[in-house]
């Protein structure tokens, strides 16, 4: 295991070293980062009032709306001079969002993008074929730190060009591919039509993240490749990737607690939830220097996992991704994740096509209905053969959700688009209040 | 060929215009229909160009086997011609008749599973008169 001590750290010790350094990031953003100063004050609270990590919740949450506000250094909290590197997020809305890296920043990134590979039994002489885009967004340079740092060699592809992603696959003996899942499944079909055998390749692994994806999405790529898939997971606003990984048990992500302080909060309220509890995640850049987010509100749905894992890393793990807080829907009092309905398709129809899910209320009862695309392999012209597949999906969907659902087959692409993402959730369920 | 139909007002038409625009002249059609969906069956002047017109409206079609037999206009016509099909095991998922039927012949168009020999087995048992 890499860095045994970290990563097994007895948890009060742990929680120990988190105070302190989450007391010495505070009291570093509120000497240095204006911002952040005028935040804290607001809520009337100084690093001296951290006495405990409980004591976080006073602390101001930062959104990703602040980080573009204060673009470009409005957050930094070194001397332009000390930034060696950056990084953007692709704004697919308003500005982008920075983050700028120092000498020291780099390392950690590196350390726990090594901690994310070893974790899949990657070392010394392993090629690891990064297949993330290097350049703004940060997948392919976090990619590319981690593997270095073991000693692993390196095969920076970057992303795009699939017959030569394969084909070098096949020439180097690639043991280990780091890419969006879609594309790892992208790869696989793409290989099977144009003649490449299992034979070719040596592959033994993958690290899959930056989208959302389903277990049923992993069994699917680990079926495809013969290898084991391991979710990965960050975000820009942290590091890039390497906020936490699955470690060989494949049973929820190991935070990388130590650089990186881990709340659940109500995604309306922000009232912090006990451990288990569903919620969003908020987290902390414990060790960042160049720009540290405190409290960032993720957005991100899932619960902390705090039994002990059998791997022995005593971190807590988030569970993965159950989906986007302002993508949750609460329909007749139960929690519906558009992931949820994704997993059924993905189950009944061997692919994830474009889906809508439409909520209404008639006299006082909510209905779900589930719009599908139609598409060449799912039509039969026979209507008993259409029927069946709507009623298949609608038991399956019951099974997974909790309630009814309706599923109704559309034309393809008829699902309205912004920039490339199909809309997901349609919510007609206004209150109108009689005036 | 056979034309998914998605529960939207308008669409069969904008679907026949489409055809018609593209030059495609129906020869039969029919259409069935569910509570959420609706099935389009027709047979075309061109089915290539009308596959192409209606890829390009974005809805899904398919191109499919069908046997089109003429059966006498008497009673116990088409009993005859089913009870073949149903002695060899094949069974006829839909069928509809032609609108330009004659006095004494009836066009029906039969899709049958499976469609291979259905033709040879109806000239075996000499049922086509």
């Amino acid at each position: 295991m890499r860095s045994r001590e970290a990563q097994t750290l007895p948890t009060d010790r742990l929680r120990a070293m988190q105070l302190d350094r989450l007391r010495a990031q505070a009291r570093r953003l509120f000497e240095r980062v204006p911002f952040y100063r005028a935040r804290m004050e607001d809520c009337n609270v100084t690093p001296d009032d951290l006495r405990t990590l409980a004591d976080i919740a006073r602390l101001p949450f930062t959104s990703k709306g602040d980080l573009r506000e204060t673009f470009p250094w409005g957050l930094l909290a070194v001397d332009r001079g000390e930034i060696v590197e950056t990084h953007m997020s692709s704004g697919t809305t308003g500005k982008p969002v920075v983050d700028a890296y120092t000498r020291g920043d780099l390392s950690v990134w590196g350390e726990v993008m090594a901690r994310t590979l070893d974790m899949g039994g990657v070392g010394a002489d392993d090629i690891v074929q990064v297949a993330y885009g290097y350049g703004l967004f940060a997948g392919g340079f976090g990619a590319h730190y981690g593997a270095e740092g073991l000693g692993a060699m390196v095969i920076p592809i970057s992303s795009g060009n699939t017959h030569r992603q394969l084909q070098t696959m096949a020439d180097f003996g690639t043991t280990a591919l780091c890419c969006t899942p879609s594309y790892a499944l992208y790869l696989a079909e793409y290989a099977r039509e144009h003649g490449f055998t299992a034979s070719d390749f040596k592959i033994k692994c993958g690290f899959f993240g930056a989208e959302p994806w389903s277990d049923a999405m992993r069994t699917q790529i680990e079926d495809a490749w013969g290898i084991r898939a391991y979710d990965i997971y960050g975000l820009a606003e942290l590091i890039g990737p390497g906020v936490g990984s699955e470690c060989a048990e494949q049973d929820g992500l190991h935070l990388y607690e130590d650089h990186f302080y881990p709340e659940i909060v109500d995604p309306e309220t922000g009232v912090p939830l006990p451990d288990g509890e569903k919620g969003e995640l908020v987290l902390t850049a414990l060790t960042r220097e160049g720009t540290p987010v405190l409290r960032y509100r993720t957005r991100d749905v899932t619960y902390l996992m705090t039994e002990p894992c059998p791997c022995g890393r005593t971190s807590r793990r988030i569970h993965r991704l159950m989906g986007r807080a302002h993508d949750m829907l609460i329909i007749r009092g139960v929690n519906i994740f558009p992931s949820q309905v994704e997993e059924v398709l993905l189950r009944t129809r061997g692919v994830v096509g474009q889906y809508q899910l439409v909520v209404d209320r008639e006299r006082a009862m909510d209905s779900l209905e589930v719009r599908v695309e139609m598409d060449a392999a799912m039509f039969s012209d026979d209507v008993g053969d259409v029927m069946a597949l709507e009623r298949r999906i609608e038991a399956e969907l019951k099974g997974q959700l909790g309630i009814q659902a309706t599923c109704v087959l559309v034309n393809p692409k008829s699902i309205e688009r912004s920039e490339g993402k199909a809309k997901r959730i349609i919510d007609r369920r206004e209150v109108t209040t009689p005036v | 060929m056979s034309v998914f139909l998605e529960n939207e007002p308008g669409i069969l038409a904008e679907v026949l215009h489409r055809l018609a625009d593209a030059g495609v002249n129906l020869h039969t059609m029919s259409v069935a229909e569910t509570e959420r969906f609706g099935i389009l069956r027709t047979m075309v002047s061109d089915p290539d160009a009308a596959v192409a017109a209606l890829d390009e409206l974005g809805v899904v079609t398919m191109v499919v086997d069908v046997l089109v037999v003429e059966v006498p206009n008497r009673p116990g016509g088409l009993a005859e011609i089913v009870q073949v099909f149903s002695d060899a095991g094949v069974s006829v998922r839909y069928v509809y008749a032609e609108m330009g039927g004659t006095a004494d012949r009836a066009v029906l168009i039969m899709r049958l599973n499976p469609s291979e020999g259905a033709l040879t087995l109806l000239l075996d048992a000499g049922v086509l008169g």
